[in-house]
């Protein structure tokens, strides 16, 4: 019988993307086609994989192959130690969450990197308002300053999805890049990086609009905290308690929210039930849950009227929308943003990055940015 | 003399010839006569950047024609413990680091002026260019313009 080509990858690399992955040794062995013991022995440096197993790793972590072969795991970590495993009792993220970690700091990398090239310094002209030292009620009114952001804004767009995009436009027009994930549905709310030139937030597409509106803001809350942070359930640390009061406090502002209880229930009306809180939600395009939460919070609500929403109720309905252009091109535009898109465009065109880069970065291909190129989508308008 | 190309000179090819035709035929006769080649990571990396173009189906056409797939993993052991930012560490499908060590690999079966040639000429956010690392490395490295001038191809 012919010997197997043997593949000699270094063991602490390996070592490095199992721990960067947050894979367990026994997932890894039964997904390369190998016993956990033989895992053990790459490791060890005692043993490698055979190429198909060797392959079959190398697609499980998502990392090239050559990776493998270099002399020693890089010195920066894919995915922040406070992230992988993180404060407050809260759970370890994902396999899918830091997958998307990993995709948000790239997108952070590249587009720092472009925007050093292009000389765009919006960060410097109009810089996100630090939070230090301020309650989340000034936090809230700083950041609707700074965003020039009203409640109107929310109650007079055509739906919950615009209220979403007039957002995200804000915050990508301040330089912040904002990233639409599907980080499954055990998967966090959100997270946020933060840099100086390029913070990024990072939203979980799991979540219908209403929920991902709070989220926007609860993450621009850490940004103004000038951490990161990834929010996993309901506030957990005081960090995460603040930003729910600070994206509580810029959505559901205290007078207006009173002025709308005592319209729809009337005079020192309480909300006691769903019924009674939907419309609110509307009102306000934000989801039950935060409804909830902000009534109890003011004494509007009765107490527990958090706990008797279904769990379920932030989720999105399953399937796109109709109409919904599920092309990969357009896929990659809703995930990264138009502000990454732009930025990347942006840097092709001033010569800091070939095509080829471009597409790269953008992970389409040459016939999927034309498309969209032809349907005049915002990043490629002159 | 043997070229090694890399998935920006092909698309380059494709989308800066007159004649792309002629210049890709030109190519397939240089890759029967053994005289060119690219590796397997190249062929998956034109798929996925440049879907359906010209470049990646002529890639596809003749790749059962080359001489050899692509480098050895002792190749790429080399070049990697001598230059670490070749690869990008996000980006499975990224070919530069196996150009590179495609070329040392010829070279170490004794193949004879291994040429690189590549228009991925600019360092970037995430990794090295591959001009700049073979120029690290010693290896030749030439663009489309001068390789199709050096094979008496009329460029553009």
């Amino acid at each position: 019988m012919p010997r197997a080509t043997l593949v000699p990858i270094t063991p602490s690399v390996l070592e490095w993307a199992i721990e960067q992955a947050g894979v367990e040794i026994e997932d890894l062995a039964k997904r390369s086609g190998a016993e956990p013991q033989q895992v053990a022995a790459w490791l060890a440096g005692d043993a490698q994989p055979s190429k198909t197993q060797f392959r079959k790793l190398v697609t499980f972590l998502k990392r090239p192959e050559a990776f493998f072969f270099l002399p020693r795991p890089p010195s920066r970590e894919a995915v922040p130690a406070a992230f992988r495993h993180p404060p407050g009792g809260m759970r370890e993220p994902t396999r899918i969450e830091l997958e998307g970690i990993r995709k948000a700091r790239r997108v952070q990398q590249v587009g720092r990197w472009v925007a050093e090239r292009v000389e765009d310094d919006r960060w410097r002209e109009n810089p996100i308002p630090a939070a230090n030292g301020k309650t989340p009620h000034e936090a809230a009114k700083a950041a609707k300053a700074w965003l020039g952001w009203s409640l109107q804004d929310q109650r007079q767009a055509s739906s919950s999805a615009a209220v979403v995009r007039a957002i995200r436009e804000r915050l990508e027009e301040r330089g912040v890049l904002t990233l639409q994930l599907p980080l499954g549905s055990d998967g966090g709310r959100g997270f946020s990086l933060y840099d100086r030139d390029k913070p990024v937030v990072a939203i979980n597409t799991h979540y219908n609009y209403e929920a991902r509106l709070f989220s926007y803001i609860h993450e621009l809350g850490h940004l103004m905290r000038r951490t990161d942070a990834i929010c996993i359930g309901f506030a957990a640390t005081k960090a995460e308690r603040w930003c729910e009061a600070f994206a509580a406090s810029f959505l559901i502002p205290i007078a207006a929210l009173r002025d709308r209880v005592e319209f729809r229930l009337g005079e020192d009306a309480k909300v006691t039930e769903i019924d009674q809180l939907r419309p609110l939600a509307g009102d306000f395009r934000v989801s039950l849950s935060a409804m909830a939460i902000r009534l109890e919070e003011l004494d509007f609500g009765r107490a527990g009227l958090f706990e008797s929403i279904p769990t379920t109720s932030d989720f999105k309905r399953q399937g796109g929308g109709p109409g919904t252009d599920t092309t990969r091109g357009a896929v990659r535009l809703r995930e990264f943003g138009e502000g990454y898109f732009g930025l990347i465009l942006a840097g092709e065109r001033a010569g800091a990055l070939r095509r080829q880069d471009a597409l790269r970065y953008l992970d389409v291909s040459e016939g999927q940015l034309r498309k969209l190129h032809n349907e005049n989508v915002e990043p490629f308008e002159p | 003399m043997k070229w090694v190309l890399d998935s920006a000179a092909i698309n380059y090819v494709a989308t800066q010839s007159r004649n792309y035709n002629a210049a890709f035929n030109r190519l397939t006769e240089l890759v029967n006569g053994g005289e060119l080649t690219f590796c397997d990571q190249v062929v998956a990396e034109l798929e996925r950047t440049a879907e359906g173009e010209p470049g990646p189906l002529w890639a596809a056409t003749v790749k059962d024609q080359r001489a050899d797939p692509g480098a050895t993993y002792s190749a790429q052991r080399w070049v990697l413990s001598n230059v670490e930012d070749i690869v990008d560490d996000d980006d499975p499908v990224d070919a530069a680091p196996y150009v590179v060590a495609h070329a040392k690999s010829l070279q170490d079966e004794g193949e004879s002026e291994i040429t690189v040639v590549t228009e991925d000429t600019a360092d970037k956010p995430t990794r090295k260019a591959i001009r700049t690392v073979c120029a690290q490395l010693a290896i030749p490295c030439l663009s489309v313009a001068d390789m199709m001038q050096a094979c008496g191809h009329q460029w553009p």
